[in-house]
């Protein structure tokens, strides 16, 4: 007779593994467990039913792997390793009480080691794969290298740490690949864009180092020991993909045995932090030795992928402004104040073809004097600044982080030294929908772009006429947007009739009007042409749209009356308003 | 010496035989030498003799006065260089001399050289004549150190650090890693596939189907680096600023009512101690009814209950009965069960005949059936949907990994009087450090866990019988006291701060 099967032998029960099954199974320690699950990729799971997962006993919560993932651990060469390190400890241990010391030297020189190429190869297959997972490498290598030296942060670990994330900022450089930068309260965002995959990391604000009492260090250090290697393979590739040599050559930035002696005969803490960053300013300010100069600029191809002529258009203008932003600060000279933080600028201004330099004894890496006369921005952080020199803008840091945002170089006006601040707007928010509120700050860089815009146009005669009618077209464009996607469509048609307009124009100015309006009727009744084709079964759709955009509407311009009430009350003095705020 | 002082010949008693050697030996009285002997060896275990000893081996002149750092020191260095004790058998015991003091080592080869040999060959060194051999040496000697040298940092960080392949590169797509790459030109097509599963399995060569399959991601749709809110802008926008710090507030709110949930569930249940019952209330309770003993009456009148009692009195059989059957069992008549059944036989036809014209009725209602059908069958499908949808929105928030709830940290503000308007006087806010370790407990990549301090095991005190004088335990009680008296002291104080807080 076949045996009956007991209970919780087959399904949810069997499926799962608490993690002291897992342990006693892979015979690790807990340590080395944990170690091995970041490493390997395999994270603890819910379960859908916790009762028959944790075979009837639910009354506490236990942490659940899948069987089918310790199994996979079984396989793993590095348990061995493990191991093998543990019997080294043993060793040691046994020589240091034993004072041999000669032998626990020999035996600290052989320490067992492992590589990880294999693991990071088999968790991302693919180059993409591994950049797709590069945010947390970056942010947990970022912040690494900002660490002093403790015993839970070994040296070696943060100098490596540092070494990576210096040549990856120089690989963001050199394909000027930087998108969008945010000063946060916390730390700087940057977010580029890496072989087609958004990239966004954060980097702290260079302050004193403050271990919080949750964070688990010995976790996080075993992530980041992963992630290192991660990163070295990835800016190895991403180097070689650019046609330069890895590792590069970095004055500043030696990982060699020379820095270390030097930093730690100046002592622990806050000052061996300094000294290390302005060894990574240096380093960054160093541009690469190419081995081919790629100087050519790629034209956009012309052929028509897809039916869809809009999404077309909106791809090449993003193009455009992409290839604009680029060549932002091209040409242009920078010199930062020694009150400025050094580091986060000196990427910005590198990234976007600036050049940049400080004063000599602030911090080496320096390239030309304040006095040099090709500086055309001097950014500095305080309210005056005693001899100012001619030909130059004297502006505060933020106007880079605006400019770089807004893909244009603002207006220096606004960020001179002393000037209150225009608000430091989050580029990371999504496109507004129409209604939305759109605060004032935001409204009037909107309209700056605008009017630049209309300046190169240069076309001055109709320059006026046109712009109302852009308003227009972009008002009811953004409308319709959302419901419909033939505006395009008519968008370029709308477009040639301007050309030809414009053609026109010299014959005589009375029938315009009259075709303006008639165009605009005729918009109209196509609007509500399309409003009632739209079929039966997407017209409720389409009615709890309009009535939230209508909802939006009406709470934005409650919001605006609001903020007209608050400016009229608190605004006594245009120019301190910021300050007195709240 | 000692030994010397015994004088005379051996006594030996007067009535014992003295007849042969024998006896002799065996009544001799050697008393006074074994002494002399123990003495001596004595005098060797704790370290030679005081007679031949000279006063400055007893006595040392002070001459630096000891401070304190001073013999802190001392003992420290002391404590390092004390040996072992397993040793101290080999030591040999003080004051014994060692039996062969002229212990040679092995010397050198160097030093066993002939000094005629070694002097011509020093003077051939110096005129720049080395042997092959020396050389040799001195050469794999510094390939050794330069060797070391080179792999120092990669020892030291057991990390790779030097990144000199495409990992990602075609020569790797089979599944070797470069640092495994076989050696160019040598033809290993020789090797079965087979073999080579058998060779690499447990290095780091081999790549199991397994790990092709898998599913590297943590389950969740949260991503790596969440977007910041546009008011943690250094200087944000007014609008901003509101928005974020009215969300700050409404988290703030929600925890203060959950602590005032807990006092009230808690502490809010205990009587005040003004309240709380004690021996007066006590006996007030228990003498309620009884006026000698000065209780009060209850307030229901007497009247009502003698009304009550007499009421039970009359109904009292009745409702004895009622009480312990539901009714009082009577019998069926014989036509009573007649009846019943056939009552029965003609209840059960009928619904047979009602089932039959169901049944044939039931073709006439297909439409109302199929309306029925469709209309389960949309509600399972709108049932479907909705379980995918909030399969998805679980897939937002952090899953329950362990037994500690994931708790979110505190969204990091500047309050309006904190904004400086400028990148100089910025403060920053919050950690970095906490916000990535609570982004991977929200993404289900680590479990929640709390940090458990070890638990010091607990001692117990005991004077050993032969120290005890007797006052020890008084002294223990006394202690106890005070400490206890510290404690409640202590925990009255936190608990008054506590409702100042709240009261606030």
């Amino acid at each position: 007779m076949v045996p009956r099967k007991k209970k919780y032998e087959t399904g949810e029960a069997a499926a799962f593994l608490t993690r002291k099954q897992a342990m006693a199974k892979l015979q690790l320690n807990l340590k080395d467990f944990r170690r091995l699950c970041i490493l390997k990729g395999v994270f603890p799971r819910e379960p859908k039913n916790r009762r028959r997962a944790q075979k009837g006993n639910a009354s506490t919560v236990k942490t659940l792997y899948l069987e089918k993932d310790i199994r996979f651990l079984l396989h793993e060469p590095i348990v061995w390793k493990f191991r093998d390190f543990k019997v080294f400890l043993k060793k040691l241990k046994k020589a240091q009480e034993k004072k041999n010391w000669g032998q626990a030297k020999r035996l600290q020189s052989n320490k067992p080691k492992y590589s990880l190429d294999h693991i990071v190869r088999e968790r991302y297959p693919t180059f993409v794969d591994a950049i797709r997972d590069l945010e947390d490498c970056l942010c947990l290598c970022f912040l690494y290298s900002t660490f002093p030296r403790t015993n839970k942060t070994p040296v070696e670990m943060v100098e490596l740490c540092r070494r990576l994330t210096v040549e990856f900022m120089h690989y963001v450089i050199e394909a000027r690949a930087l998108r969008k930068v945010f000063c946060s309260i916390k730390g700087y965002y940057f977010q580029a864009d890496v072989k087609g995959q958004t990239v966004t990391w954060i980097v702290p604000h260079n302050f004193g180092y403050r271990a919080p009492a949750q964070v688990d260090m010995r976790l996080m250090s075993v992530f980041t020991e992963f992630y290192t290697t991660m990163l070295g393979f990835v800016n190895f590739r991403l180097f070689n993909s650019m046609n330069l040599t890895y590792p590069p050559k970095l004055q500043g930035l030696q990982m060699t045995g020379t820095s270390q002696g030097k930093n730690k005969g100046e002592g622990e803490g806050e000052g061996s932090t300094r000294v290390q960053e302005e060894e990574r300013v240096f380093a960054l300010n160093q541009s690469l030795h190419r081995t081919v100069l790629p100087e050519e600029t790629v034209e956009m191809d012309n052929i028509p992928i897809t039916d869809d002529n809009a999404s077309m258009e909106a791809a090449r203008k993003e193009a455009e402004a992409v290839e604009a932003q680029t060549k932002l600060f091209k040409g242009l000279k920078f010199f930062l104040g020694r009150e400025v933080p050094r580091e986060p600028l000196v990427f910005m201004i590198r990234s976007m073809g600036g050049e940049v330099s400080w004063d000599a004894t602030v911090a080496p890496g320096s390239t030309y004097q304040e006095s040099d006369e090709r500086i055309t921005h001097h950014i500095a952080d305080r309210n005056q600044i005693p001899d100012k020199k001619l030909g130059r803008f004297y502006v505060q840091p933020q106007w880079i982080f605006d400019s770089i945002n807004r893909r244009s170089k603002l207006n220096e006006k606004h960020y001179a030294i002393g000037e209150t601040l225009p608000p430091h707007l989050s580029p990371f928010i999504a496109d507004r929908r129409v209604g939305d509120y759109v605060p004032p700050e935001e409204k009037n860089l909107a309209e700056q772009d605008n009017a630049e815009k209309q300046d190169n146009e240069a076309d001055e005669g109709e320059n006026e006429e046109e712009s109302e009618e852009d308003e227009e077209e972009g008002e009811e464009e953004s409308e319709e947007g959302e419901g419909e996607e033939e505006s395009g469509e008519e968008e370029e048609e709308s477009g040639e009739e301007k050309e030809n307009e414009a053609e026109e124009v010299k014959v005589g100015t009375k029938e315009k009007v009259d075709r303006k309006a008639e165009k605009q009727l005729q918009e109209t009744e196509e609007y509500r042409l399309r409003e009632m084709m739209v079929p039966r079964k997407h017209r409720g759709l389409y009615k709890s749209m309009m009535k939230n955009r209508k909802r939006r509407i009406n709470e934005s311009k409650n919001l605006e009356r609001k903020r007209e009430k608050w400016d009229k009350d608190n605004t006594p003095q245009p120019k301190k308003a910021k300050k007195a705020k709240l | 010496m000692t030994l010397n002082m015994v004088a005379g010949p051996p006594k030996i008693s007067r009535k014992v035989a003295k007849k042969s050697k024998k006896n002799w030996r065996k009544n001799i009285d050697i008393t006074a030498v074994e002494d002399a002997l123990e003495e001596q060896r004595f005098e060797e275990r704790i370290g030679g003799s005081f007679a031949t000893k000279e006063s400055k081996d007893f006595f040392v002149l002070d001459t630096g006065g000891e401070t304190e750092e001073g013999t802190k020191k001392k003992k420290k260095k002391n404590k390092e260089i004390k040996p072992f004790k397993c040793f101290s058998l080999l030591e040999g015991l003080p004051g014994v001399p060692d039996p062969a003091p002229q212990r040679d080592r092995i010397k050198t080869a160097d030093e066993r050289m002939n000094p005629v040999v070694k002097k011509k060959k020093q003077l051939l060194e110096s005129q720049g004549f080395v042997s092959q051999k020396d050389k040799v040496a001195k050469l794999n000697r510094e390939k050794h150190l330069l060797a070391k040298k080179a792999t120092e940092l990669d020892r030291k960080t057991r990390r790779r650090t030097e990144f000199d392949f495409d990992l990602w590169g075609e020569e790797n797509n089979q599944g070797a890693v470069a640092e495994n790459k076989e050696k160019k030109g040598v033809d290993n097509s020789w090797i079965e596939k087979e073999t080579k599963v058998h060779t690499d399995t447990w290095t780091s060569k081999h790549r199991p189907k397994e790990g092709l399959k898998r599913n590297q991601k943590s389950k969740t749709l949260l991503p790596a680096v969440e977007v910041p809110h546009p008011g943690q802008s250094y200087n944000p926008a007014l609008a901003d600023h509101q928005d974020i710090l009215w969300k700050a507030a409404m988290v703030e709110i929600d925890k203060e009512k959950e602590q005032l949930r807990i006092e009230r569930l808690t502490t809010g249940m205990f009587p005040k101690k003004s309240d709380a019952p004690n021996e007066e209330t006590y006996f007030k309770e228990m003498a309620v009814g009884i006026p000698e003993l000065g209780g009060e009456q209850p307030e229901d009148s007497d009247e009502d209950s003698h009304e009550k009692e007499g009421e039970k009195g009359e109904e009292g059989e009745e409702e004895k009965e009622k009480v312990d059957g539901a009714t009082p069992f009577k019998p069926k008549t014989r036509k009573q069960k007649r009846n019943q059944v056939r009552r029965d036989k003609i209840q059960r036809i009928n619904k047979g005949l009602k089932m039959e014209k169901l049944k044939e009725e039931g073709i006439f209602t297909l439409k109302s059936i199929k309306k029925e059908m469709n209309a389960r069958e949309e509600e399972t499908k709108a049932r479907q949907k909705r379980k995918a949808e909030r399969e998805i929105e679980k897939l937002k928030n952090p899953a329950q990994l362990s037994n500690y709830k994931y708790e979110p940290q505190e969204i990091e503000i500047k309050l309006s009087d904190e904004l400086t308007g400028n990148l100089r006087n910025l403060k920053p806010e919050g950690s970095i450090l906490e916000d990535r370790y609570k982004s991977m407990q929200r993404r289900n990549i680590v479990e929640t866990r709390i940090k458990h301090h070890a638990k010091k095991a607990k001692v117990k005190i005991v004077d050993k019988k032969s120290h005890k004088m007797g006052f020890e335990d008084e002294l223990r009680r006394q202690k106890n006291t005070r400490a206890q008296k510290a404690r409640s002291r202590a925990k009255a104080a936190r608990i008054k701060a506590r409702k100042g807080v709240l009261s606030k």
